[in-house]
C-alpha cells in the first residue's frame, strides 16, 4: 500500500487480530481491513458500522441485490479491489455468476428484473455525472416498482462505496487475490456470513 | 435524512471531519466540502495548491492516482497521518455529496408526486 502505516501501524491488537485472520484464512489479510484498523475510531468503525447496517440490516433489497449494487458503483468507479470481492458476494448470494458479470459488463444485457436495471442505471448516473441526475430519473427508477425506501437505500449503498472505492485506489489496495478463484471463493463466504462490522 | 441513517451519517462525519488529527478540522472539511461538489477543488483557496491536483484525483478519478501523487505529497512535507486524513475526506465527500444529490431529487421527486396524487 502506499502509506507504510495502513500496513503495519496499526495497534498491538488489531495487529494481532489481522494475523489471526491470516492464520484462519490462510491468506494475507485483505488491504481493506489493513485500512479500516488503522486508527478505526477516525474512519473504519464509523464508516464500517453504517455499511454493515445497510448492507445486512432489514431491507427491500435481498443480500446478492444489495452486493450487485456494491460491485456495480465499483465497477463505474473502476475499482478493481472492490469489484472482485463483491462481484463474488453477489454471485454467490444470488446463485448466477453470469448475470452478474453480464450486469457490470452490460454485454449483452443481462437478465435482470426491472427493478434491478432501473436502479443500477440510477446508480451509474449518479456515480459517473452526479450533477447530471434529475427527478425524471427517480420516476424511471419509481415506474419500474422500486418504492422509495428502495431507492434511498441504493442511493445509500451507492454513496458508501464510492467512498471505499477511492480508498482502495488511493491507497492502492492489492488486487492479486483476484488471481486466486479459491481464495476469491472464501472471501466471499467470509463477507456473505460475517458482514462489515469490525 | 431519514432517521435510520442520521446517527450513522453523523457519526461518520464527526470522526472523519472533527476528530482530533495530523490535519485541521477546518482544512477537512474544506476538502470534504470541495469533493462533494460545492467547489472546484482547483479553484478552492483555502486547499493548498500541492494538495488540490491530488484531491483533484481523489475525487473525480482515483483509479488514476499512481505513487508518485502520494510521493510529492510526503516530500512536500504531509506525514503519512495527514495524507490518510485528506484522503478519506476527500473520499467522503465525493461518496456524501452524491447520497446528498440524489436525496434531494428523490425528495423532490416524492413533493411532485404529492402533488399530482392530490389534484387527481
Amino acid at each position: 500500500m502506499r502509506l507504510n502505516k495502513l500496513t503495519n501501524g496499526q495497534r498491538l491488537r488489531h495487529r494481532l487480530l489481522l494475523a489471526l485472520m491470516e492464520r484462519m484464512n490462510g491468506a494475507p489479510a485483505p488491504d481493506v481491513m489493513r485500512a479500516l484498523l488503522y486508527r478505526p475510531d477516525y474512519f473504519g468503525r464509523p464508516y464500517s458500522a453504517w455499511l454493515h447496517a445497510v448492507m445486512r440490516g432489514p431491507s427491500p433489497w435481498s443480500m446478492g441485490e444489495r452486493e450487485l449494487i456494491a460491485a456495480f458503483t465499483s465497477h463505474q468507479n473502476q475499482c478493481q479491489f472492490c469489484v472482485i470481492g463483491h462481484a463474488a458476494a453477489a454471485a454467490r448470494a444470488l446463485g448466477d455468476a453470469s448475470t452478474v458479470q453480464a450486469a457490470l459488463e452490460a454485454s449483452p444485457p443481462a437478465p435482470l428484473d426491472d427493478r434491478m436495471k432501473a436502479v443500477l442505471g440510477l446508480v451509474k448516473k449518479l456515480t459517473l455525472t452526479p450533477e447530471d441526475v434529475e427527478v425524471a430519473d427517480i420516476e424511471q427508477v419509481r415506474d419500474a416498482g422500486v418504492g422509495d425506501a428502495a431507492i434511498e437505500e441504493a442511493l445509500t449503498i451507492c454513496a458508501l462505496f464510492n467512498i471505499i472505492n477511492r480508498l482502495a485506489d488511493a491507497f492502492d489496495f492489492d488486487t492479486s487475490l483476484g488471481e486466486q478463484p479459491e481464495m476469491v471463493s472464501k472471501s466471499a463466504d467470509v463477507l456473505l456470513k460475517r458482514g462489515y462490522a469490525i | 435524512m431519514s432517521t435510520k441513517r442520521r446517527p450513522y451519517q453523523e457519526r461518520l462525519m464527526a470522526a472523519v471531519l472533527e476528530r482530533e488529527g495530523a490535519t485541521h478540522p477546518t482544512l477537512r472539511k474544506a476538502v470534504c466540502r470541495a469533493a462533494a461538489g460545492a467547489t472546484d477543488l482547483t479553484q478552492a483557496d483555502s486547499i493548498p495548491a500541492e494538495l488540490q491536483r491530488y484531491l483533484e484525483k481523489v475525487s473525480r478519478f482515483a483509479y488514476k492516482i499512481l505513487d508518485r501523487d502520494v510521493a510529492a505529497l510526503k516530500a512536500e512535507g504531509y506525514s503519512e497521518d495527514a495524507v490518510f486524513e485528506l484522503t478519506v475526506s476527500g473520499a467522503v465527500g465525493a461518496g456524501l455529496g452524491r447520497l446528498e444529490r440524489g436525496l434531494t431529487v428523490l425528495g423532490q421527486s416524492a413533493r411532485a408526486k404529492e402533488l399530482a396524487d392530490a389534484l387527481e
